[in-house]
């Protein structure tokens, strides 16, 4: 029959059409495969900005290559790691905090690729190599810093010049400093204690210079079993001293956020606060003109004893083991190490380099007095070894003692009991 | 079928007259066709995870891992030493009792008072009306993000006009204070709800049938008397409703105390859902915080029951 025929003959050039497109899809995967990359972080805002710029440079020199940034709620991003793993499809690269997420329980889990064979781990500092490597096994590296900051007390060097203030080098001189700034009407201390967050800033700022100080393993005999927050007095001490402070700080400091604590640095009517150096930009941003500094919370007794920053690496991006795109996603962490890439991503982010060969980047002029300091005087906060549970708790908890419905042992037994999960 | 055809229509062709019919399809089965994809989401939407939850309230879950243990009663035992729980739910009894107190008094006076303004004024009477509803428009996050500025010490509205009106010693931390932040978190509340609760009143008010007003004075019977002896009875049908609606949503509140005080300073507003939230998606706790709802939701069944049975008799049928 007709129509059949004609049928037949239609069958050829179909069939070489796609035999056609079958050789051109060959060709490409050969070549340039397309890729596409999931990349999860809590990192919005201006920070994520920062890493969206990597990202975007590294598509135009890929072009086969895409990157989906993919920004969730930082109160919802433990929930969100923990789905994502357990439902065995996590991001292809996932962002870790040394702190609050913590890549412990998948690198246990094999959930993360060993890094260890690439080439930027060479160039990590003693500070951040802590951070990127397994915490059982330190020669084993799972996750590629990228940027560190520092914290202490952040202070207005015009309000010191006026008030002829120097910067104070023990405890007794940090409270007379206070007083001093109390005195000409002026809140010495801006203090977010809404988020919580920021009291644990100012915890750890006191312990880097006192328990962790003496005893760098705390947290392992914790973990042992033979030691708990409420059975260390040094805890306890930092707690009650954090207490005693309250009259320094600003006035409604339990109902005023970390944004607060900004707008009262940069406009005067707050001198100092504890906290990151991630205070500086949004206060310059309030206040072009306003100068600002940082030194070590001189929670000493002495000035022959050296106060200590803080160090702590904000970011760490790891690979998942479960990603089909193991290659891929490794060599974008090693365009992101390259030295120019990390010193453009550092001018954009602000903060401190995590390797030590990235080139020349801007930093905060406020950060220039503390930079000799990170040589010897700064603990990086990896030492805590805290838990999102701890952290958690250490938060409410603190605002609980500060206003004076808890005491500070209650709070150290919640966190013995967040410890254990 | 009826629904296709009228009996009498049906009756002279019996076989050809509906679709169902022809197919022999049984009386029901088109309202159940109707009914089931409704169902069948809402199962699977709020019944499955529901029921779930009453399983998992006996489970250690830690809501990702698949190892998953039944425990008993554990959880249930556990939160009832758990100091936090026991403040979470004297806070949520507190908002509760005081916003059904304030919130409906409050309520029952504006209706009244646009009720009698409605007889002389009535187009005033529809804008106040309007006015009173606006707040409950808004989502509650706006207004606990509205109700943090007004209480800031520091930029705050409220400190401000104090202290510009030379009361500077009555401004205070409201929401920093924890012997204060709950009650601002209720003020807040109640300016938002209070006019959703006063349309209640009104729609009960407007249906008392206005001889009862007439037959009582002719008894001579004054307005207290009346608002005692025929408004109050009258209006019970609403006053149960505005009430039940009052103290559930009393017991379920979550984002104002999330916008205003995020159940701080320390755990001074933290509400048994907030409490909830936490264990489950912050400590990882499912089971625990499983355990929690349930017990808030037995809590309210239980209230509401006891309540409903009590003033369900103060009802007047007319």
């Amino acid at each position: 029959m007709q129509w059949r025929t004609t049928r037949h003959w239609l069958i050829i050039p179909i069939f070489l059409g796609i035999v056609s497109l079958l050789l051109a899809a060959c060709g490409t995967s050969s070549g340039q495969q397309p890729v596409t990359l999931t990349f999860s972080s809590w990192q919005g805002g201006a920070a994520g900005d920062a890493y969206q710029a990597v990202i975007k440079a590294y598509e135009k020199l890929h072009p086969n290559v895409t990157i989906q940034y993919e920004v969730s709620a930082a109160t919802d991003y433990t929930t969100i790691l923990n789905t994502h793993f357990s439902a065995g499809d996590p991001a292809d690269i996932v962002a870790f905090s040394p702190t609050s997420y913590n890549k412990a329980p998948y690198v246990q889990a094999g959930d993360l690729v060993d890094l260890s064979d690439q080439p930027w781990v060479a160039h990590l500092t003693a500070s951040t190599k802590i951070t990127a490597a397994s915490d059982t096994d330190q020669a084993k590296i799972y996750a590629l810093p990228t940027v560190q900051d520092m914290g202490g007390v952040i202070y207005n060097k015009d309000i010191f010049s006026r008030l002829h203030l120097q910067i104070p080098t023990t405890w007794a001189q940090f409270i007379q400093v206070c007083q001093a700034i109390k005195a000409a009407g002026i809140a010495p201390l801006a203090v977010g204690a809404k988020d919580g967050w920021p009291l644990e800033q100012f915890l750890y700022n006191e312990l880097v210079n006192t328990v962790y100080r003496t005893d760098p393993t705390f947290h392992t005999q914790q973990v042992a079993g033979t030691e708990t927050y409420a059975g260390s007095a040094g805890w306890k001490q930092a707690i009650n001293d954090l207490v005693a402070l309250e009259p320094y700080f600003n006035t409604g400091f339990s109902s005023t956020d970390f944004a607060g604590t900004t707008d009262l640095l940069a406009t005067g009517k707050a001198a100092m606060s504890v906290n990151g150096d991630f205070t500086l930009q949004p206060t310059e941003t309030n206040n072009p003109n306003i100068h600002l500094g940082i030194f070590p919370l001189p929670y000493v007794q002495d000035s022959s004893t050296k106060p200590n920053l803080t160090t702590f690496v904000d970011v760490t991006l790891g690979v998942s083991a479960k990603s089909h795109n193991i290659p891929a996603a490794k060599q974008f962490l090693q365009y992101f190490a390259q030295p120019d890439v990390m010193a453009s991503f550092l001018t954009q982010r602000g903060g401190l380099a995590t390797l030590d060969n990235v080139g020349s980047y801007k930093v905060d002029p406020a950060l220039t007095d503390a930079l000799p300091l990170l040589g010897t005087q700064a603990l990086n906060e990896a030492v805590f070894g805290t838990t999102s549970n701890v952290e958690t708790t250490m938060w409410k908890d603190a605002q609980a003692v500060l206003t004076g419905s808890i005491s500070p042992t209650q709070m150290l037994q919640d966190m013995d009991q967040a410890f254990k999960g | 079928m009826k629904r296709f055809a009228p009996a009498g229509l049906a009756s002279s062709m019996p076989i050809t007259a509906t679709p169902a019919r022809l197919l022999r399809l049984p009386r029901w089965l088109p309202d159940v066709a109707f009914v089931l994809p409704a169902l069948i989401l809402f199962t699977v939407v709020v019944i499955y995870p529901v029921l779930s939850s009453f399983v998992y309230g006996f489970t250690d879950w830690n809501g990702v891992s698949p190892d998953v243990h039944f425990i008993g009663l554990r959880n249930f035992t556990d939160l009832f030493a758990d100091r936090n729980v026991r403040i979470a739910f004297v806070n949520t009894l507190t908002f509760t009792i005081v916003a059904a107190v304030f919130q409906n008094g409050i309520a029952l006076g504006l209706a009244l008072a646009l009720d009698h303004l409605m007889g002389w004024l009535r187009g005033l009477a529809t804008a106040l009306r309007i006015l009173f509803l606006i707040p409950m428009l808004l989502s509650p996050l706006a207004i606990g993000y509205l109700g943090q500025y007004i209480f800031s010490p520091t930029f705050g509205a409220l400190d401000t006009l104090l202290a510009d009106a030379h009361l500077e010693s009555w401004t205070r931390d409201w929401l920093g204070d924890p012997h204060l932040a709950l009650g601002s978190v209720i003020a807040a509340n109640l300016w938002q709800y209070v006019g959703y609760n006063m349309i209640i009143f009104l729609a009960g008010l407007q249906a008392v049938p206005r001889d009862l007003y007439e037959s009582a004075s002719l008894d001579g019977a004054g307005e207290v008397q009346q608002f005692w002896h025929v408004t109050w009875p009258m209006i019970a049908p609403a006053t149960t409703i505005s009430l039940i609606l009052t103290l559930i949503g009393g017991f379920k509140v979550f984002d104002l105390i999330f916008a205003m005080t995020n159940g701080g300073p320390g755990y001074a507003t933290e509400s048994v859902v907030m409490r909830v939230y936490r264990e489950g998606f912050q400590l990882n706790h499912f089971g625990y915080a499983a355990a929690i709802s349930i017990t808030l939701c037995l809590f309210i069944f239980v209230l509401s029951v006891a309540l409903l049975s009590i003033l369900r008799r103060r009802e007047v049928v007319v």
